[in-house]
């Protein structure tokens, strides 16, 4: 169900006008049903999918907390499962094409089967936003969570589950376990938002995005026509994707609920590590909480940190799409935060950008 | 200047991102504005103004931000003026019109979320 269209509007209308009439504990069932209800709505398998991930790190979460000396097994089965469906669903066909590729290169022909299976929607987001429970209990930063349908619901929540914000566990769980009384300002601010969010899609990505595919369906376009394609691309994107977390943001403050801020006018940036505070901020801080960090990020020898911090971007490249192109778009990004560092280092030139994190700030 | 370094570095790398077909990628890398053909900057200014014409409302907003950020005097000013019922007129007269410029405006080519496909 996408959110610019009557099926969805109808949906929304429906589940609000519920919603609002039931208790919390009803609320919360209602929800995770509508969860269910939005994202098998073209393809039901699909929540069949996330329930095994849902379950899986549920039941992770307790093991850890009631078996704390073999934590570390559990948080490796939930992190087998997510990051498996992932490595199945997303990059199978992507390492079964390069080995065959290699082999070919060194004289042996193999033609090996290729999964022909639908990538199931949102599948990067919600296995990201699951893992986060996981690992924060491993690391007693919060307690397992013992109610099957608060957490179910923090897993589906469908305001923004096929393409975030990616919520942390200690902001969207919380949020699901307390009360919500409805609030007029915040509704009416979310009818801002869900409108500007519209009219980013719809006029400004639309129509820009006409320019770049015309553009980009050109086997041979002269320098000129590419970088303005380029350009067309650039600014499509900033739209489409800021004006789904704008949305989603919208639709979830009609519920009592409040997403982070996912996009903070990314293209006013100053430095490419300030445009990284700004860009997809969700995705950015959980590659530097539980990846970045975890790695030993700034700390150690300056070849060593830098390492840290490209591989970092590689990974969050590779995030986005099976093929090389978006390993060496994070590549590029990873070597440019990295330069413009040191060179302010360097010239001891004041940090740029705005210094405070925004992870998990809402606005 | 910083602005404008990061933008045109930010928006360059959008080219990696979007070509998946490397053999392409290679060739646009190497494409070059000498053996531009008549007419052709001329086809790729058209595509430039026409995509920035559409990102205007971006442009506006992000400006916006920009003086917001760097506590400009009359942006602070109009900001601190909007509160209460004040606010939620504003609010209202920009739903509306935000509305109308999308009935209007909007693409006849409908386009899915580009992020429904990671």
């Amino acid at each position: 169900m996408i959110f610019h269209s009557l099926d969805f509007a109808a949906f929304f209308a429906i589940v609000v006008t519920i919603y609002w009439r039931l208790p919390h504990r009803a609320q919360n069932l209602l929800l995770l049903a509508a969860s269910y209800v939005f994202y098998g709505w073209v393809h039901p398998w699909f929540v069949l999918i996330m329930l095994a991930s849902t379950t899986v790190d549920y039941w992770a979460g307790q093991r850890m907390e009631d078996d704390p000396a073999r934590r570390g097994r559990y948080l490796a089965a939930s992190l087998a499962v997510n990051l498996g469906m992932l490595g199945v669903f997303k990059y199978f066909n992507f390492f079964v094409e390069n080995v065959r590729d290699v082999l070919g290169a060194v004289g042996f022909t193999v033609a090996p089967p290729l999964l022909e299976i639908a990538l199931p929607a949102g599948i990067s987001f919600y296995t990201f936003q699951a893992l986060s429970y996981t690992v924060d209990v491993y690391k007693g930063e919060m307690h397992a969570r013992r109610d099957p349908i608060d957490f179910a619901l923090f897993v589906a929540f469908f305001p923004h589950l096929v393409a975030g914000p990616i919520m942390r566990a200690r902001n969207l769980l919380v949020q699901v376990e307390r009360p919500r009384t409805w609030n007029p300002t915040l509704a009416r601010s979310g009818v801002v938002l869900v409108m500007w969010g519209l009219f980013k899609k719809l006029v400004v990505a639309d129509n820009v995005g006409v320019v770049a595919n015309r553009v980009f369906s050109q086997s041979d376009p002269a320098f000129e026509v590419l970088w303005a394609g380029v350009f067309a691309f650039g600014m499509q994107i900033y739209a489409d994707f800021s004006a789904y977390s704008d949305i989603a943001r919208g639709v979830a403050r009609w519920f009592g609920f409040e997403l982070v801020v996912n996009f903070d006018h990314p293209y006013i940036a100053s430095s490419p590590t300030d445009f990284w505070r700004r860009w997809h901020i969700s995705l950015s801080t959980w590659f530097r909480d539980y990846v970045y960090i975890p790695l030993g990020g700034n700390r150690g020898p300056a070849l060593v940190a830098a390492c840290t911090l490209i591989t970092t971007f590689l990974v969050s490249g590779f995030w986005h799409g099976a093929n090389w192109n978006y390993v060496i778009w994070g590549f590029y990004h990873g070597v440019l935060v990295w330069s413009t560092r040191t060179v302010g280092r360097a010239l001891s030139l004041p940090a740029t950008g705005r210094g405070r994190s925004r992870s998990c700030r809402s606005a | 200047m910083q602005v404008g370094l990061t933008w045109t570095a930010m928006m360059a790398g959008w080219l990696f991102f979007r070509e998946t077909d490397a053999e392409y990628l290679g060739h646009f890398l190497r494409l070059s504005p000498a053996v531009t053909m008549e007419g052709e900057a001329a086809i790729g200014l058209h595509f430039f103004v026409l995509a920035a014409t559409w990102s205007l409302p971006l442009f506006v907003h992000d400006l916006w931000a920009l003086a917001r950020e760097r506590q400009v005097a009359p942006v602070a000013w109009l900001e601190s003026r909007l509160t209460g019922l004040r606010l939620a007129g504003v609010q209202a007269a920009g739903v509306g019109l935000l509305a109308t410029l999308t009935l209007v405006l909007r693409s006849t080519t409908s386009l899915d979320f580009i992020y429904f496909a990671f």
